[in-house]
């Protein structure tokens, strides 16, 4: 039995969809991870996407942490992740920390059943010589669910059910996260992580989408 | 122990038998091994060069915005290599049908689809001397696979092929209880109705077309696709009037898909 004062908020009441692709699109820093130069890069900064190139080398899921999308090749990168799966090891890797992020891989094997099922964790997987419209198309959809403060806290929300945290301690984290956005204050669902019943895991998780994501977060949703 | 040896002799022939089934068995391993290596490998690269002749040709037809001709050839190179990526989303499915629940559909318009494939074929059509042409318009969008391409590809380049010179290929769009209808309709070798239930079929060609060019693989892909997108796909040929032309007969054939 428990007592519970106030109102919750709710979740609705942040997160409206956007207004404008093209404003969320100058917003939107999109990373992509390849051990060659990015096919399609010259067409999607036509397309006024933000493209940083970031090599294959990535040595740490945290170098991917400021970009809310990720595009990663399959074959011939993170190799210091010393995993044979290479691209689909890092999304996965990925995933794990930044559930909230929008992660795209392409390969030139979409045919194989072993990528495939490696790549579950991504958000969508595109042949290597994909169109330029489905790029855009898919890329403008992924702008459309991050900067959507209730779409992005819905991933999070999943991961954390996934780890089976208490519901309760998962609707405290959305009030927290509800109140961060409302009340612009970027570190409170941070505070509000570190003091709950959580494991260290689930707080570290909590905290890093805090540092990460809810700021940008705040920003759209007071259109700044 | 006269029947020993007998047995024994059995066992030795038997197991030398097994022993050559597992070499053989172990190099067909080994053959297959290397044959998905070289299929990989090869898949890989294509498309890495496909992405990147698209690159190339995009950007070339952007810098040639105010220069029609070369941008018209840009684009027509920017398609071409869609269409490689179109026909390796067909080989994707072929080596693993359940490949096709991974391909991310895209909204796309019909129209702007054939107008696409009729540029690509704009040149084989020049020269054979037969005229397409986009008859009424569409707005109508759909989902389409990345091997939708494929299906107005074919189409009118079946309808060049067989078409004699100085013909027209017609593409119709015509809205139908609120169903998009294109109809690709032009003069082909005559088909019986028994020969046109089978067009669609991997590798049939009717007798009138086999002594021209072709493999009996278009409208069966082009089925297939219609089948991935939910297209009902029908095929008409008139037997009436049929004319001679160099000993062939020919006669009006349409393929109506309805979206």
């Amino acid at each position: 039995m428990f007592f519970s004062i106030g109102t919750p908020e709710r979740l609705s009441s942040i997160g409206h969809n956007v207004s404008s692709i093209a404003d969320a699109k100058s917003k939107t820093e999109i990373a992509v991870i390849d051990d060659n130069a990015f096919a399609p890069r010259d067409a999607l900064l036509a397309h006024k996407f933000r493209i940083v190139e970031l090599g294959p080398d990535i040595r740490s899921v945290d170098q991917v942490s400021t970009y809310p999308i990720v595009i990663c090749d399959v074959g011939g990168v993170a190799k210091a992740f010393g995993s044979p799966l290479e691209g689909a090891h890092l999304v996965a890797e990925i995933r794990k920390t930044y559930p909230d992020k929008f992660l795209m891989a392409y390969t030139g094997l979409t045919y194989s059943l072993g990528i495939t099922k490696a790549l579950t964790a991504a958000d969508k997987l595109v042949e290597k010589d994909a169109s330029v419209e489905a790029w855009v198309q898919i890329l403008e959809a992924g702008i459309s669910e991050v900067v959507n403060a209730r779409s992005r806290w819905k991933r999070l929300r999943q991961a954390l059910l996934e780890r089976e945290v208490e519901l309760f301690e998962v609707f405290k984290l959305e009030q927290a996260f509800i109140k961060a956005v409302q009340k612009n204050q970027p570190n409170y669902l941070a505070e509000v992580a570190k003091s709950s019943a959580v494991s260290s895991e689930i707080k570290d998780l909590v905290v890093k989408f805090s540092a990460t994501a809810v700021a940008s977060l705040i920003g759209t949703a007071l259109g700044l | 122990m006269m029947r020993y040896d007998k047995q024994n002799k059995k066992q030795l022939m038997l197991q030398e038998e097994v022993s050559g089934l597992q070499a053989a068995n172990e190099q067909l391993r080994a053959e297959t091994e290397s044959m998905r290596e070289i299929l990989n490998s090869t898949l890989h690269e294509v498309r890495r060069f496909s992405a990147q002749v698209s690159k190339f040709a995009e950007r070339l037809s952007r810098e040639t915005a105010e220069q029609p001709q070369i941008n018209q050839t840009a684009l027509s190179v920017l398609y071409t290599a869609g269409m490689i990526s179109s026909r390796l989303a067909y080989t994707d499915i072929e080596l693993n049908p359940k490949a096709l629940e991974n391909q991310t559909p895209v909204r796309a318009g019909i129209f702007k689809k054939f107008d696409k494939a009729r540029r690509i074929l704009a040149e084989e059509a020049r020269d054979k001397k037969v005229n397409v042409i986009l008859v009424g318009e569409s707005r109508a969008e759909i989902e389409t696979l990345p091997v939708f391409e494929l299906l107005p590809f074919v189409l009118i380049e079946n309808g060049i092929k067989y078409s004699p010179p100085h013909q027209t290929v017609e593409i119709i769009f015509e809205k139908n209880s609120g169903r998009q209808i294109v109809t690709v309709k032009s003069s082909g070798p005559s088909v019986t109705p028994e020969e046109l239930e089978r067009l669609c079929e991997k590798g049939f060609r009717a007798t009138s077309t086999l002594n021209m060019p072709g493999e009996g693989l278009g409208l069966f892909l082009a089925k297939r696709v219609c089948d991935y997108h939910d297209i009902t796909m029908k095929l008409k040929s008139k037997t009436l009037n049929p004319y001679q032309l160099n000993g062939i007969s020919y006669s009006d054939f349409s393929i109506e898909m309805q979206f």
